[in-house]
This record gives C-alpha cells, structure tokens and sequence, in this order.
C-alpha cells in the first residue's frame, strides 16, 4: 500500500511537471499539445502481464516521457528494448520528411559498424518497411540476404516501422540471438513498445520544435527591440531580411514591396544573395508563388519551387540551389506592402510555426513600410507645403504690389485732380471776373447786347467752375477727407438764406417760392455752409424741372430729427429713373432737356453731404405732376 | 475830405500777369491805386527796402524758384516792418489741406481763385480792417 502511493506520487510528480512545461507551451503557441501523461493513458491498455517480456509500457512511458532529444530517446529505448526482451541489438533509423529518406541510425547492443547512413525509402529491408509500413520478421537471418549488416549469431530479426497517427517515424530493427526473443507474442509486445516509442518520439519532436519556437522567440523578442530603436526604414528592412533568413535557417530571403497600380513586386531587401540576383527576382500579382501569396494575402510554402505548380504559372526567376520556399504577405492591418519571402537550398516542409514566425516578422516588415511611405508621404506634403507657402507669398506680394499700386493711382487721382483744379481756376479767375468788369461797364460802356453776350461767357465760366468744385467735392468726399465744420447753426435762419438767395432766381423763371416751416424750428450742430449748399442745389435742380407752379421749402421736426423737403411741381421723374439721380454723372431725360444742364454731380454730392450729417436723403415724384426731394438732419 | 482808400498801400505777389493785371483792376475798382506787384521773391527782395509803408500783403502761393508763397510769408513776417501787417493768400490751390496749411503757416486771410467779384471788395475790407478773412471755394 505505502509502495503504491508512493509511485502514484511519483506519478503525480512527473504528470505535474509535464502539465506545467505544456501548458506554458501551450499559451506560447496557442496550440494544443498532447501530454506524455495522455499518453501514457493512451497506451495503458496494453499492459499485460507477459510470462518472457516482462514489457510494461506504461514503465516506458514514464520513463521517456518529457524527454525532448529523439536520439537520447531511442537510445534510452533501446536500451530498455534489450534489457527486457533479451535481443542482442536494437537499430533504429528515423525518417527525414523533407528528404524522404531513412538516416542517423543508432545501434544498442551488439555494434553492428557497417550500417548505412541513409536509406532512401524503397530500398533494402528497413527502406521497404518504411515505405510499406509493414512488419517485416525473419525467422532466420540466414535465408534473408538482404538484410545486412547482422550481429553475428543472429538467428532472427523483426523490422517494424516506428508510426504515429499515420505519420512515418523511423524504422525499428531487432535482432535475436535467441529465437524466443522475437517469438509471436514477444512481437506483440513489441508492437506495442513501437507503438509507445512512435508517440513518444513524436511528443519528443513536437517539445524540440516548442523549444526551438522558444528560442526563436527570444531571438525574435530581441530583433524586435532592436528594430524598434532603429530609424531607417531601408536600414530596418534590412535587418527584418537577415532576420528572416538567420531565425529560419534559411539560405536566401527576399523582401518584395508591391506596386498595386502596376501590379508589380519589386525587391526593396534581401539576404544570401547578391545584389544582381536579387533584382533579378521580380513577380506580378497573382502570377507566382510571391504574386499569389500578395494577391490573396495568405503565406505558402513549398517544398520543391522546380516542380511546384503555383510556380510553373509563370517564369519564376529561380534562384540557383534553391529548394523550398515560404512567402508570407507583408501587411499593415488590412493593407498590403508586400510580401516576404525565404528559400532553402534543402528539401524541406516549412512548419505552421515556422509560417507564424515569419508572418510576425513580416508584420514588422509592414510597419517599416508604412513608415517608410508615410515619411515618403510627409516629405511630399512638407515640399508641397513649401511650394504652398512660395505661392502664398508671391500671392501676398502680388496683393501687396496690387495695394502700393492702388495707393498710388489714388494718389496720382488726387494730385491730378488738384492740379486740374489750380490749372483750371487759374484762367477761370481771369475769364469770370475779366467778363464782369467788362459786363458791368468798368471798362467803358456795353451796348445792350455786348453785356447779354458777354453774360453768356460769366454763366459758361461760373458753369465751369461748379463743375470743378463738384468734382472737387466728390473726390474729398471719396478719399474721406470732407471734413465738416460742425457748429450750432439755427435752422430758420439758414432756410430763409437760402430762400433770398433764390428768389431771384424763381421771379426770373415766373415760378413761386413757398415757404412751410414754423419759426420754431430748434438749432442744429451741423455745417451750415454745406448745408446751404444741399438746399441751394436742390432748389435750383427744382427750378430747373419746373416750367410753371411753384417751388416749396418745408421743414418739419419729427422726433430727434428735421425732415426738410424741396417740392415742386415740374415735369417729374420716371419711377425707372428715380434710383438713377443719386448715381454720379447721372442727367435724367425729361421734356425740358433744353433747360435740364447740370454737372450731374449735385445730386450724389447733396446725398453724400447729408450723409456725411448722418441723416438720409430720398425722393418721390410722379410724372408731370412734380417732385419732392426730401432729407433729413438729426437734432442735438 | 480824400478817400483813406487812396492812401491804402497793396503789395501783391503774382506770377500770372494776368491775374496781376485784373487783382489790380478789381483794386482799382475799390478805390485802392497803390499797388506793388511782382511776379517773385526774387523781384520783391530787391526793392524790399525801397518800398513805402504797405497795408496789405497779397500772396500768390504757387510761385518759382522754391520761394512760395510760404516762402514769403516767413520772410516778411521776419521783417518788423510787416510784422503786423495783414497778409493773405490768394490762390487756386484750394484743396481742405491747402487752406489748412494756409492757416497753420500764419496767414490773415485766404482767397480762393477765381475771386468771388461781388464779394472781394467786403473781403478786402476786412483785411484791411485787420479781421480773418477765409474765403475757400
């Protein structure tokens, strides 16, 4: 009782051991891992108490298990193997998948020297077991010939192929001196410990590939911080190919970036070739190995590119000696920079690990493009940014050339208009006022008609010179320099001036001139000359539109402002027309065209003026019935 | 009992003969018979002492040599003989900053050509009475 618990502590001992190594082995590759312990339950059914092999598996399997070297494995098996079923020697041959080929046998027992290195499956004993899968006894070694080389003394020889889940392992080859050590039920026995070393060499397998992965990893884990510190993208790839290269033994790897508007791949990096070689490989999309791999996005592999038919597509550079191949997509999420690839000058069956591991280091492969483009990207951006600002500058001193250069068109208006003026008034002093020394008789008597001809000349001058001053008016009023000298101006006076002042002018014409404002009318801060100005062109305007009827001046305060109104009953104003007598230059049609001269000018300057006062100026007429121009003027 | 005004005393500045012709004409026609015209600071300089007590100084502002009206301004009122003296301009230059500067510079009296006929003899009037007289346009 106490020996029992004792080996089931043992037991516990190594299943715990195991779970744990596994399991971390598990969480590394996110892959199931079939345990020794399961194994061993698996095999459990065949113990069996044999009378002359005292075999127990399930001894074995404890034995072996977790023992991750396949030679220290079959050479602990072995030893087992003629330790308990009394054979002389014990040969086992393992089989190479990617060569197809029996090779590294080892030999217990009796030495046996001569034993070939490698069998090709097929060939001798142990090659047609392989590749039959059979078990092959030789009750007598003597009549068998082609088994060779034998211990001396041996009388028979069992030669059984080491299987696991249908996958071929390695050849196991007994060899009896004495006939009841191969007997029926030895063999059954046997064919059970074959059965047990195939699983167990396969876990063995599988640990040296998890212990390989771990290594790979840590080598992976190291490259990758050491990429990360590094900033040239080229510099980057490169090391990501040398990578590729080193971590999966491989002879040659080659990194290809893809042009997807040309559907071309084309090599960026590459290891274990030379430079020409390597710009000699080039691919299309969907067209080999490489553009299959970048058009689905999916890695492939194979063992033989000569004969692969992915790759007989098309004309694949092939790279002299190269064998085997693998090719993963080089992807930044769901976007493709192209595809990395590795070949071997070997046979050999690239492994799910093996993919993985390549993918991950193609994934680091895809950072540095992206980086790469998205320098490339920023680089352009930074130059067009430039050649943005470039413009922006020439646009900036084309605005600040448009700018100096309208400055100076005002300036040269101006000083144009204020020489125009001085050259104009200059003769204009001598034509008016030569006219009225003629015209009034200071220079000897006029006839009647000397003095209306020489009237025609004073009015042709005074015309002139309100256009001058109109134009003067405008111009101040446009380069805001009408300046207005505001000062408390009563109202009632200011209105009847300008009535005296224009009597005359309306007794001439036969016209009346009313009056409508009380004498209450309150006192503006306004500048009355301007003001004065306003109305005496306004009341001349009316009278000039005025063949008969009359003129009235109103003035009426409502609220904080004065509303004055020049009405009269003249010839009236088209409604089309009315907008149009604010506008400069602006002379209005009208059946008294003959009488209607003006500068055209008096009517935006009135406005402007009023304006200038902050008040409004506005007009009503109807046509043939009269006008009346209105402004107002705020109080206080 | 004589006009005063056949007394009164005008120096004129002017480089237009023309206007010299009629400012002189339009003096006339006030009663005032003294008048010394020159057409520059040049002409005026050189018989600047030799001239007889003068009442009232008109300036032409735009005139050669650099020597505007300001110019003259400036040197007759550095001369105590016309420290007192009204002194106006008379000119075409008649722009807001014209008759500013006119101001500033120290003048009595601003007259815009061409000269308002009906009101030029109650300008000079004035003047001469020692008042402001701003006659813009």
């Amino acid at each position: 009782m106490a020996a029992e618990i004792a080996l089931n502590a043992q037991k516990a001992g190594h299943v715990g051991t195991r779970t744990g190594l596994l399991g971390f082995l598990e969480r590394l590759l996110g892959r199931r891992q079939r345990s020794a312990a399961d194994l061993a339950r698996l095999t459990g059914q065949y113990q069996s108490p044999l009378g002359d092999l005292p075999i127990s598996v399930t001894d074995l399997a404890l034995r072996l298990a977790g023992q991750a070297d396949a030679q220290a494995l079959l050479h602990q098996a072995a030893e087992w193997l003629i330790e308990r079923s009394g054979v002389a020697c014990v040969v086992i041959y393992l089989h190479e998948m990617a060569a197809n080929r029996l090779a590294r046998p080892i030999c217990v027992g009796v030495q046996l020297t001569d034993l070939p290195e490698t069998i090709k499956l097929g060939y001798s004993i142990y090659g047609e077991v392989a590749l039959g899968r059979r078990h092959y006894y030789i009750e007598s070694v003597a009549r068998e010939k082609r088994l060779a080389p034998v211990p001396p003394e041996t009388q028979s020889a069992y030669i059984l192929p080491l299987l696991h889940e249908n996958q071929l392992l390695g050849v196991l080859g007994l060899y009896a001196v004495r006939p009841l050590a191969l007997s029926e039920p030895s063999r059954a026995a046997i064919d059970r410990v074959a059965t047990l070393i195939g699983a167990l060499l396969s876990t063995a397998y599988r640990l040296s590939e998890s212990q390989q992965a771990i290594a790979r990893f840590d080598r992976f884990q190291r490259l990758a911080q050491d990429l990360t510190a590094r900033l040239s993208s080229q510099e980057l790839l490169q090391r990501i190919v040398e990578a590729a290269r080193a971590i999966l033994d491989a002879q040659m790897s080659i990194l290809l970036d893809v042009n997807f508007e040309s559907g071309e791949l084309r090599p960026v990096a590459w290891s274990g070739i030379d430079r020409e070689t390597a710009l000699l490989i080039r691919s299309r999309l969907k067209e080999d190995l490489k553009g299959l791999v970048a058009w689905a996005r999916l890695p492939a592999r194979t063992p033989d590119i000569r004969t692969d038919q992915r790759t007989s597509l098309a004309t694949q550079a092939i790279v002299a000696g190269m064998v085997s191949e693998l090719a993963v997509p080089v992807l930044y999420y769901d976007e493709l920079y192209g595809i990395l690839a590795v070949q071997t000058s070997t046979y050999r069956n690239f492994t799910d690990e093996e993919v993985d591991l390549l993918q991950s280091l193609a994934a680091h492969a895809g950072i540095a493009l992206r980086n790469a483009r998205l320098f490339e990207a920023l680089e352009q951006r930074n130059s067009e940014l430039q050649k943005a600002n470039a413009a922006l500058e020439i646009a900036r001193q084309q605005a600040e050339n448009a700018r100096a250069a309208a400055v100076q068109a005002n300036r040269l208006k101006t000083e144009f208009i204020n020489n125009m003026s001085h050259e104009l008034r200059t003769p204009l002093n001598a034509v008016i006022n030569f006219t009225r020394l003629v015209m009034d008789g200071h220079a000897g008597a006029v006839t009647e008609q000397q003095r209306n001809y020489l009237n025609y000349v004073h009015e042709g001058g005074q015309h002139l010179l309100g256009l001058i001053n109109d134009i003067l008016d405008l111009a101040k009023i446009e380069a805001g320099k009408m300046e207005l000298r505001r000062e408390p101006t009563p109202l009632v006076p200011l209105l009847k001036g300008v009535m005296s002042t224009l009597i005359g002018l309306t007794k001439d014409k036969g016209l009346a001139l009313h009056r409508e404002f009380e004498d209450n009318l309150p006192t503006l801060n306004i500048d009355g000359r301007r003001i004065r100005q306003v109305l005496l062109n306004l009341i001349s305007n009316a009278a000039k539109f005025t063949a008969q009827g009359s003129i009235t001046l109103r003035a009426v305060q409502q609220g904080d402002q004065v509303i004055i109104s020049v009405r009269d009953t003249g010839v009236g104003i088209k409604p089309e027309d009315l907008p149009k007598v604010f506008e400069e230059f602006e002379q209005i049609d009208n059946a008294l065209q003959e009488t209607a001269s003006g500068t055209g000018l008096g009517m935006p300057i009135s406005r402007r003026l009023v304006q200038l006062h902050g008040g409004e100026m506005w007009i009503e007429s109807q046509l043939g019935v009269g006008t009346t121009v209105s402004f107002s003027l705020p109080v206080g | 009992m004589s006009d005063p005004k056949a007394e009164t005393t005008v120096l004129l500045v002017e480089d237009e003969p023309l206007n010299t012709t009629l400012t002189v004409a339009m003096l006339n026609l006030i009663g005032i018979q003294r008048v010394h015209a020159f057409a520059s600071w040049k002409q005026l300089k050189a018989c600047l002492d030799a001239l007889p007590p003068i009442h009232l100084v008109l300036l032409d502002l735009r005139l050669p040599d650099n020597q505007d009206g300001y110019y003259i301004l400036r040197q007759l009122r550095a001369d105590p003989r016309f420290a007192e003296t009204p002194i106006a301009a008379m000119t075409a230059q008649v722009m807001p900053e014209d008759v500013k500067r006119a101001e500033e510079a120290g003048f009595d009296g601003f007259l815009a050509k061409p000269l308002n006929f009906d009101r030029f003899p109650y300008c000079i009037q004035r003047l001469l009475a020692g008042e402001r007289v701003w006659e813009s346009h």
